[in-house]
């Protein structure tokens, strides 16, 4: 090799050198000015997306006071399946001036655009959240996506939740075998007591109920344990290293999670959508009451 | 959640730890405080000592590498703490006014709320002047939350505060458990979160008040 071949050679590793600094200095410092990369620092738990801004017109006396929406989707992702399809869909309407929410699940199988609505999650969190919106005439604020792996590693994260389970579960499908009573599940068992369909005639409809069972059970406990700063920040910590960020920084995490834990579950309800038919779902009866009771002010006042 | 003794080694850092003891105590220290003092142009301020936060326990939770607390910081975050119960609820009870300063420890977004709606279950005006005046506070519990890159994001304090004092109605007894957190806006570390609770007990019973503030996302 020539002289002047090594030179040349040396210029470009140089080059490429610099250009891989550079490229790292630049994402470095947009991480500092505040551009939220979407990466979680550890294992990721869950998706974290915030979908449409908080208008400061809805800023009063230094708090938000206008309703919004947030969506949780469990997907059905895991080894040997692969898709991320919203097998669990919940709308937890939040009335921050009333210190209120509600929550509705919406069945899989819900027929949405002549599909399942469960597929919008195959394009994205945002997709879901679009269909799910759609369906009840809202424009969903945040979305939060969780796939099997995911939802076990924040349920032993925050070291199990007690459940409150309805009824006798005998399911080889899911794992799912507990009693009817007051039981603290690992994730993997939380995860079973959310999958089982077997169990009941109306098969994902009891399902989708005892999801939202689920999700006010671990809202009770972590409320409860959510009575001073370092547990605050123990949990939010823990959601730091494991959440994937987007649109959303740990502030946002911070007031969000201190509204959430100023709600009380017990004055939460947990309303199954009114459904009709089988296969691919439709509306059932009282159910665009309900979505409009709902899409208000975020609250569901009649009994449904 | 396990508080993390002030005496910790785990982190590596119980030398900066003994630091910022050091520091905090000094902080503290002395055992005077401005506010004791009665002046001539306020003759009805009481000549008691009011109580002076220190340090108890330190708890450090990170999403990313761990970092002990910069002594600074944890000085200065102390530093509003005692300025929270000097305005809050000495100054009422001795002159049955806030603090001038009261206003300004809290974030703009909590200013509001802190001076309305929750300025009662915050502070002492409702209770007023005192003619007796004793106070107690227990050891803070000072705890940060750093972010991804270990930098600090937020600082909490949590206590206990007893007060004994007597008002034309006869004796009254004031239990309060104080969380504040901490933000910094860019000049101060500024209160942008609380959740406080207070228990007054006087001849005609007990009540109790509760106020959480920042919870907007």
């Amino acid at each position: 090799m020539t002289r002047r071949r090594i030179k040349r050679v040396l210029i470009a590793l140089a080059g490429a050198t610099a250009a891989l600094v550079l490229g790292c200095v630049g994402i470095f410092g947009a991480w500092l000015a505040g551009v939220h990369v979407p990466i979680a620092s550890g294992a990721t738990y869950l998706r974290v997306e915030k979908l449409t801004p908080i208008a400061a017109a809805d800023r009063v006396a230094g708090g938000v006071s206008a309703p919004f929406f947030i969506l949780l989707v469990g997907n059905d992702s895991r080894p040997g399946v692969g898709g991320a399809r919203g097998d669990a869909l919940h709308v937890l309407g939040v009335n921050p001036a009333k210190h209120q929410a509600s929550m509705i699940d919406i069945p899989r199988d819900t027929c949405w655009n002549g599909d399942k609505i469960n597929v919008g999650n195959t394009q994205s969190p945002r997709a879901q959240a679009n269909d799910v919106g759609g369906l009840l005439g809202i424009q969903i604020s945040y979305v939060v996506d969780v796939d099997f792996a995911g939802f076990t590693g924040l349920v032993d994260g925050i070291g199990g939740v007690d459940v409150n389970v309805p009824m006798q579960m005998h399911d080889s499908f899911s794992g799912a075998y507990f009693n009817p009573g007051k039981t603290h599940m690992s994730g993997t068992q939380a995860l079973s007591f959310g999958r089982d369909r077997h169990d009941f005639p109306t098969s994902d409809i009891v399902r989708t109920h005892n999801q939202g069972i689920l999700i006010l059970d671990a809202m009770r406990q972590l409320r409860a344990k959510m009575q001073n700063a370092p547990s605050e920040f123990k949990l939010l910590a823990l959601l730091g290293r494991h959440a994937q960020l987007d649109g959303i920084g740990m502030q946002d995490l911070y007031h969000l999670g201190r509204l959430a834990f100023s709600l009380n579950p017990d004055q939460i309800q947990n309303i199954t959508m009114p459904y009709t038919g089988g296969g691919c779902l439709g509306l059932g009866a009282g159910a665009q009451g309900l979505f409009a009771d709902f899409r208000d002010d975020a609250i569901v006042e009649a009994p449904h | 959640m396990t508080p993390v003794p002030i005496s910790f080694r785990s982190f590596g850092a119980g030398a900066i730890v003994a630091v910022l003891a050091v520091a905090l105590a000094a902080c503290g220290g002395g055992g005077k405080h401005n506010a004791d003092k009665p002046t001539i142009t306020t003759p009805k301020v009481l000549a008691v000592k009011t109580s002076v936060l220190k340090v108890g326990t330190i708890d450090i939770e990170s999403a990313g590498p761990s970092n002990p607390i910069d002594p600074a910081t944890g000085k200065a975050v102390l530093g509003v703490a005692q300025s929270y119960i000097d305005n809050a609820i000495f100054a009422p009870l001795k002159t049955g006014k806030l603090g001038a300063g009261y206003a300004a420890l809290f974030d703009t977004n909590l200013q509001a709320t802190a001076t309305g709606a929750d300025v009662n279950a915050l502070t002492e005006l409702q209770v007023g002047e005192v003619t007796k005046l004793s106070t107690s506070a227990t050891p803070v519990l000072l705890s940060t939350l750093e972010g991804k890159l270990g930098e600090t994001m937020y600082l909490g304090t949590d206590f206990d505060l007893n007060v004994k004092g007597t008002t034309g109605a006869g004796p009254v007894k004031i239990h309060r458990h104080v969380e504040l957190t901490f933000a910094h806006n860019g000049k101060t570390w500024v209160v942008t979160a609380y959740r406080v609770n207070a228990a007054h007990t006087s001849t005609a019973g007990t009540t109790t008040t509760t106020a959480t503030g920042g919870t907007t996302p």
